[in-house]
């Protein structure tokens, strides 16, 4: 198994033909066994809202044939078999991928190229054939940092991931703390390392906590007004300035959000739907993420950092992160975009329609007055999940302490919650 | 290969049967697919026509009309009836001197779209109509078009001619800056 990480700081990455996705392209994990050789990347993006984490990889056979997959990886909601044990079950999927939608001469450079890690020394080498010579060099590109990761080891078929129906295998999850990890494995078929996401939604979510000392008690103030405020509140916090500071109040009790200027970016927005409880709504509103939607359209939310936080009088704290910038930007898309896409519009009104309504003929699902913030919490997420906007929803404590991960289950149809801390 | 036959035709025959049409009021109760949510008791034919507002010099011209089994969904779910509507803006309307300033009706180059409706919605009563608005009368150049809610309640309902409390807002976050440039609270008068 080799692994290769890029010394560069800046994420490269490659779209698929078709624009679904994005591969990052600065770390690599290769395993080679004798009948396949098998190039693991980072998708940048999830491709599903229930993975935590996904890997494309390309699969290069001896005969040259290539098969390319998409490697989802999500929690096991079913972890009652392992709950004896002190660690983390994952699932793993794969999708084989078309190749109409690759264009392999992208991955040339990553694939073709030749690169040794040296793990004595801890030095990155490239070999480069010189035709003219016959001869190979090796040039040694950097020996600082190369770090394989905690997480991989050896695999014995199983790994940290779990096997799929064709005898795949996956060597162990990504590396404590973010970095990468790998492994191999001989499962009976194909072999592949696992690169697990340095940049979760709860990463997120924690880094802001510890980011920003004063956020839990900004927003525990927020929570102590939602029941008298007439208007409703609201906090931020840019990227150019370290304090939180309050938003306007629209002549309509609104929270509105300035515009910032230059390259300011929004890392932080914090709202509340106030009382009376039976007049708000219990999750975020259509127009609230309408909302985030133009700030990204103009580039005003740094979203490798971005959280949103909803505090309401019916009792609930959300937080909000968007996790495919893209998607999310695609689906508000309007006529003046290049980005607009008929079908996702029509898909947009329609769920609109459904769950927010705003037509005085037809009851939406989410409603003001609805008395289950449960429900309302799964309405929201099914909202989310059928426009595809690419967001995360989490569930606060009242001290704000807690956060989980909610995600309809699809097999149970319950809400599973996966703590952040 | 012949029951694979027969099967097709089953399933396209219980495909075309499938659609049920229902009062537009049952909407969301229930399963919504294949049913066809109609304006069985003729809600909204007050709304459909003409409406105008003049203030000062300028006159917001809105028209309105009935979009019958809408597809909605994409591949298509369900059908509605629905108002559609678009809107013009003018300046010194009836006169000699009348300038359209903004039709909403209005073709995207960069997208390739022609917006023939902005408005879209409908009324479970008669006298209050609901409905999604987007104003591309804003700045195309930074605002492009902004969406927001739009209600219009019908003050003298049996009258001639009939007065209406033209509404446009939204219902949560609002960015500084960004205003609706189409009227959001006059009275309009149906022509």
């Amino acid at each position: 198994m080799d692994y290769y990480k890029s010394a560069h700081k800046s994420l490269s990455k490659i779209n698929t033909i078709d624009s679904t996705f994005s591969i990052l392209t600065d770390e690599i994990i290769e395993v080679v066994t004798d009948s396949t050789e098998a190039y693991t990347f980072r998708i940048e993006v999830p491709t599903h809202a229930i993975s935590l984490f996904e890997n494309f990889v390309i699969e290069k056979f001896n005969n040259g044939t290539y098969k390319f997959y998409i490697y989802r990886y999500r929690d096991n909601p079913e972890t009652t078999r392992f709950s004896d044990l002190d660690e983390d079950v994952i699932l793993m999927t794969r999708e084989l991928i078309n190749s109409s939608r690759i264009d392999l001469d992208d991955f040339n450079d990553y694939i073709a190229q030749k690169l040794i890690y040296d793990e004595s020394s801890g030095c990155l080498f490239s070999l480069e054939q010189d035709e003219d010579c016959s001869c190979e060099y090796l040039y040694v590109l950097q020996c600082d940092n190369i770090n394989p990761g905690g997480g991989g080891s050896d695999g014995d078929g199983s790994g940290g991931g779990s096997s799929d129906g064709d005898g795949d295998s996956s060597g162990g999850s990504g590396g404590g703390g973010g970095s990468s990890g790998g492994g191999s494995g001989n499962g009976g078929g194909s072999t592949v390392g696992v690169l697990s996401s340095d940049n979760t939604p709860c990463d997120k979510v924690n880094r802001l906590n510890t980011n920003i000392p004063t956020l839990k008690q900004e927003l525990l103030n927020l929570k102590n007004i939602v029941d008298t405020s007439p208007t409703e509140r609201g906090k931020y916090k840019l990227n150019s300035t370290s304090i939180i500071q309050n938003a306007p109040v629209g002549v309509n009790g609104e929270v509105v959000l300035i515009n910032p200027s230059g390259n300011q970016k929004y890392e932080m927005i914090a709202h509340t739907h106030n009382a009376p409880a039976e007049d708000t709504y219990s999750v975020f509103s259509y127009e609230d993420l309408y909302a985030l939607s133009q700030l990204l359209r103009e580039g005003k939310i740094d979203t490798n950092n971005f959280v949103a936080y909803l505090i309401t009088a019916d009792g609930t704290n959300y937080a909000l992160t968007i996790d495919n910038p893209t998607q999310f930007s695609n689906t508000f898309a309007i006529a003046t975009d290049r980005a607009f896409d008929m079908n996702i519009a029509v898909n947009r009104v329609t769920q609109r329609t459904l769950y927010y309504s705003g037509d005085e003929d037809v009851e939406p699902l989410i409603k003001e007055d609805n008395t289950s913030n449960t429900d309302d919490q799964k309405l929201f997420l099914d909202f989310v999940k059928n426009t595809n906007m690419g967001l995360s929803l989490f569930e606060i404590s009242d001290d704000f302490e807690t956060y989980k991960k909610l995600t309809n289950n699809p097999f149970t149809g319950d809400i599973d919650k996966t703590n952040c801390n | 290969m012949k029951n694979i036959i027969i099967l097709i035709l089953i399933l396209t025959f219980v495909s075309c049967k499938a659609q049920q049409t229902v009062n537009l009021n049952t909407f969301n109760q229930g399963n919504n697919v294949n049913k066809y949510f109609k304006d069985i008791d003729n809600h909204f034919i007050p709304f459909l026509g003409t409406w105008e507002n003049t203030t000062g010099e300028i006159t917001l011209r809105v028209i309105l009309y009935k979009t019958e089994r809408k597809p909605y969904g994409y591949p298509v779910s369900f059908y509605m009836d629905r108002i559609e509507g678009k809107f013009l803006i003018i300046k010194n309307a009836g006169t000699i001197l009348e300038e359209i300033i903004h039709d909403s009706v209005k073709y995207y180059p960069i997208s390739g779209q022609t917006l023939t409706s902005v408005i879209l919605g409908g009324s479970s009563n008669g006298i209050s109509l609901g409905a999604f608005i987007q104003d591309n009368s804003v700045d195309e150049n930074t605002i492009g078009i902004l969406e927001g809610n739009l209600t219009m309640k019908i003050l003298n309902i049996g009258n001639i001619p009939l007065q209406a409390d033209w509404k446009v807002f939204r219902k949560g976050l609002s960015i500084q800056g960004w205003d609706f440039n189409v009227p959001t609270d006059v009275i309009l008068t149906k022509q």
